[in-house]
């Protein structure tokens, strides 16, 4: 499959063609990215291997700022003279837009880069026979059954294991050229249980960028066991959630689709103007809120896309600008959205480099990467240890959440009853609803230890799913009311 | 490179390596795509895409791919990693084989429209003018949308001696108004002729429904008779069409499983799947078996009659194909809930206490076999006393049972549409009216 790269290096000059192309009809910034994405899924469903699937994406998008509005054109094309073509489709909409805006985009100034990224991994996925991992995916599947209690009966498993390939040059009309050449790889567990009528689902999934050495050293099959046998004993043997306020220990799973929701998305610049609001929505989130305090000071919630080995891993955003750690909460107080080059501009800052494009066929936009809380002091028993009446939320099952992502829901599916400072029995399906002004204010302790789950953020129109990380360490939260009907 | 020649040089590669079966369908789209936000443009982009997707069953394996690429090397390339990967699948344990004698292909009408695909981008550019005018008139002081406008065309050819072509025009409108930040409305138009097109009856929609109370009422957590909106009905719609897929029963994910032959809705339910209907946006000649497409009655007087099938789920089924393929998971073309006999009216006055939900997001099972599920309210949710709106309702969301949903339909209404949105997360286009449901439950935020 490395070998894939060639077909973006036999092309690079098309981007810088469709680059100057562009310029010279008047586009104020152009960017042309030549990408390939190639992905293989193999699904184990109860055991047996369902037909896998290969899907690849090859081609150039090319995006122009003219007369500030935006225009983009996409083709599989790729020989000159349908690059040309594209080129000509992009400034001509953007042209005959141009009438009906009062508010013209502008990109902010930004430094131009010229690299190359390389990540396969000291074990590259094309080294692995595909049985070996067909092999690893049966063990996943044996780990299922017989992890889970006898007295349960397990109704449904699959295991997916998704191999992801990714080419691409980008180049904009700053003189930037940024080649990126990686692999990042799923492995994903679904089961569900019934004990005498009660039916219960897990989903387990951790992902990696690099290869399969990375994913071997995620101890997969460890960790699904442990969890499996957790739930089995929830199933079982849990009560009914209590009611009234009471304190909640989250562990980083939940801490992880929590901050990715209530922080993470609202962050999102675009959002915050507006820009996505036809689908996913706006955000609560105003721009007034930089450096007011909304958490205790032990809060850090970082997004950081050069996180080693995380799903969303990347060094350079699509529009070139070179990534960064993003503070998003700094110690408790609101410190930076995420930006492209055109919110950055509105904000009068500089990009953080968020914007990502799904495949060549897609815009970048605003996107999260590995979105977490920073881990603090405390180890799980000095968390526990001054409750006196609570639940530990291991795992989730359910969540949503509006579309200013302000008004959180999730459904706990490993949870245990704390009093006094200890567990005391498993509980089922505490519902937490809970806004997100709310959340951050609840917390009053962060634990040590960082746990991340691989995720696809779906945002955009059209729809682009964009691989991330999230997590965090056990967290406390102080007097929270559970929900539900 | 013409397209039936890419699929015939595809479908000769496939047969140098003894596949027992295949087909190879080339799809040419070209979709212009324009976003506005805050009543202004934001991004005008074409997306021109030719994707070869590819199956082929080889000693009773099955595989399947696609090829979003134009380069013939690089999809041989992709058959041939397919090809050394299939000899570790299992293989079915059965399926219908390809037929061997196809019947006559039926004629769709209304599915192209020539001035759809030479329409001027001005023009598109003037509807969203129209739609945004529409809807600031109509109550909103924002507006933010997306107008998608495309033809497409299909050639399929197959093992079995099937070479079969389709193409057709879209052409949707997807509109959001803001009153404030947290008063909205939602509406859409979608059509495959530019003659049944109406942005400015989607913006006024919108505006309309944003704008109806400006009381606000604190939403408490039970139990309600509710008015579906259009655009919750598509949303919901399209998990009955995820669960109605045969795949879905078979991997455990369905609350539908076994419940053939069984009542799942009052007498007044009628649930069909029309791809053979003039205009209708799923309207098309063939699956991806190259089979010819039939409308089909799932939910008949409130009895469940059918999944959908491709040839693999059938086989599983002990039964024919339904002509749904979908190589692996087949699902319906396009969904249409009969019209009841009930005005806008009536239906409110049938709600008398409860809710209008005009759209519902972000809908999350937690147990897909029960059909368990939340759901975010939106675009319009207001409280509905004496058969009256009588105030904006704020911080519920959907906690509820989709099964339950269906079964507790009072009331349908008899002014249908043909309903596509982007929270439609199956892409499953709906033709539906607003329809009235008991005892849909409710949760709100705690704290």
């Amino acid at each position: 499959m490395r070998e894939l790269a060639e077909h973006i290096e036999e092309k690079l000059d098309l981007v810088e063609k469709a680059i100057s192309l562009s310029t010279d009809k008047g586009a104020e910034y152009a960017e042309a990215r030549l990408q390939l994405n190639l992905s293989k899924e193999m699904l184990l469903q109860n055991g047996q291997l369902l037909p896998p699937n290969i899907t690849m994406n090859f081609g150039m998008g090319i995006r122009v700022l003219l007369n500030g509005i935006l225009g983009f054109s996409s083709t599989t094309n790729l020989d000159e003279k349908s690059i040309s073509e594209a080129v000509n489709s992009a400034c001509k909409s953007a042209m005959v837009s141009s009438a009906l805006t009062s508010e013209k985009i502008k990109f902010g100034k930004e430094r131009s880069h010229r690299d190359s990224i390389v990540i396969f991994g000291s074990r590259p996925f094309d080294d692995i026979d595909d049985s070996e991992k067909i092999n690893f995916m049966s063990e996943i599947d044996k780990t299922i059954l017989s992890s889970a209690s006898k007295e349960i009966k397990v109704v449904n498993r699959m295991v997916e294991y998704t191999e992801h390939w990714v080419f691409k040059a980008v180049g904009n009309s700053d003189g930037s050229l940024i080649k990126t050449y990686l692999t990042r790889a799923e492995l994903r567990s679904f089961s569900a249980f019934n004990y005498n009528g009660y039916l219960e689902q897990d989903l387990f999934q951790r992902g990696i960028t690099g290869g399969w050495n990375d994913l071997e050293e995620i101890n997969f099959i460890e960790k699904l066991h442990d969890r499996t046998s957790s739930l089995c004993k929830v199933i079982m043997h849990g009560k009914s959630p209590p009611s009234g306020s009471i304190d909640v220990v989250m562990g980083g799973e939940v801490v992880g689709i929590a901050v990715h929701e209530s922080c993470g998305h609202p962050y999102e610049a675009d959002r915050i103007l507006g820009r996505e609001a036809a689908q996913a929505g706006e955000s609560f989130m105003r721009r007034e809120y930089l450096g007011e305090r909304i958490s205790c000071e032990e809060v850090n919630v970082i997004d950081d896309p050069t996180f080693e080995k995380s799903f969303g891993f990347y060094l350079y955003d699509d529009e070139c600008v070179k990534a960064r750690p993003r503070y998003l909460i700094k110690n408790g107080i609101v410190n930076e959205f995420l930006h492209n080059r055109h919110t950055a501009n509105v904000f009068d800052t500089e990009s953080n480099a968020a914007a990502r494009a799904a495949l060549f066929s897609r815009e970048p936009i605003i996107r999260m990467s590995t979105t977490f809380i920073a881990p603090g002091e405390h180890t799980l028993d000095e968390l526990l240890e001054n409750v006196r009446r609570g639940i530990l939320i291991e795992t989730f099952g359910e969540w949503n959440i509006d579309d200013r992502r302000f008004n959180m829901r999730i459904v706990g599916r490993e949870a245990y009853m704390i009093r006094n400072g200890k567990i005391v029995h498993p509980v089922k399906r505490p519902v937490i609803e809970v806004t997100s002004l709310a959340f951050y204010k609840s917390i009053d302790a962060v634990g040590k230890n960082l746990v991340f789950m691989s995720g696809h953020c779906g945002k955009g129109d059209p729809a682009q799913i964009v691989p991330v990380w999230f997590g965090g360490p056990y967290i406390r939260l102080r007097r929270v009311r559970l929900g539900g009907v | 490179m013409a397209y039936e020649e890419l699929a015939y040089i595809m479908l000769s590669y496939l047969g140098q390596k003894n596949v027992d079966e295949a087909v190879v369908i080339i799809n040419e789209k070209t979709t212009r795509q324009i976003r506005f936000s805050n009543n202004v443009i934001m991004l005008h982009a074409i997306y021109n895409e030719v994707t070869v997707d590819v199956m082929f069953i080889k000693d009773n394996r099955m595989m399947v791919s696609s090829f979003n690429v134009a380069d013939p090397k690089i999809v041989k390339k992709g058959i041939d990693n397919l090809i050394y990967l299939h000899a570790k699948v299992k293989p079915l344990e059965k399926y219908r084989p390809l037929p061997d004698k196809i019947g006559k292909y039926p004629e769709v009408s209304g599915g192209f429209d020539k001035s759809i695909v030479e329409v001027d981008p001005e023009r598109l550019v003037d509807y969203i003018d129209v739609c945004i005018g529409s809807a600031l008139e109509h109550g909103a002081r924002r507006v933010a949308g997306t107008l998608y406008c495309s033809y497409w065309k299909k050639h399929l050819t197959a093992t079995n001696g099937v070479s079969v072509n389709d193409c057709g025009t879209h052409i949707n409108l997807d509109v959001r108004a803001f009153v404030k930040k947290r008063q909205t409305g939602h509406y859409f138009t979608c059509a495959r002729r530019l003659s049944d097109f109406r942005p400015g009856k989607a913006g006024r929609e919108a505006g309309i429904i944003s704008s109806m109370s400006d009381e606000v009422i604190k939403g408490k957590p039970g139990k309600y008779r509710v008015l579906l909106g259009k655009s919750a009905i598509g949303s919901l719609m399209n998990m009955f069409a995820y669960a109605i897929s045969a795949f879905s029963v078979l991997s455990g994910q369905s609350f539908l499983k076994e419940k053939i032959g069984e009542t799942v809705g009052p007498e007044i339910l009628n649930v069909s799947d029309k791809p053979l209907s003039e205009g209708y946006l799923g309207a098309r000649k063939f699956d991806d078996d190259g089979i010819p497409v039939s409308n089909h009655v799932l939910i008949e007087n409130g009895m469940l009659k059918t999944y959908v099938h491709n040839r693999v789920t059938a086989a599983q089924f002990d039964t024919e194909t339904t002509a749904h393929a979908g190589w692996i998971t087949p699902m319906p073309w396009h969904l249409e809930i009969s019209s009841g006999e009930h005005s806008d009216e009536e239906l409110l006055e049938e709600v008398r206490d409860g809710l209008f939900v005009n759209n519902v997001t972000y809908i999350r099972f937690h147990n897909y076999i029960k059909g368990d599920f939340s759901a975010i309210v939106r675009d319009g949710v207001y409280a509905i006393e004496d058969g009256e709106i009588v105030g904006r309702v704020k911080g519920l969301r959907m906690d509820s049972n989709l099964l339950e949903i269906l079964k507790n339909v009072r009331a349908i209404g008899k002014d249908s549409e043909q309903i596509f949105h982007w929270w439609m997360e199956f892409n499953v286009p709906v033709t539906a009216p607003k329809i009235v449901v008991d005892d849909v439950g409710f949760s709100v935020a705690t704290m």
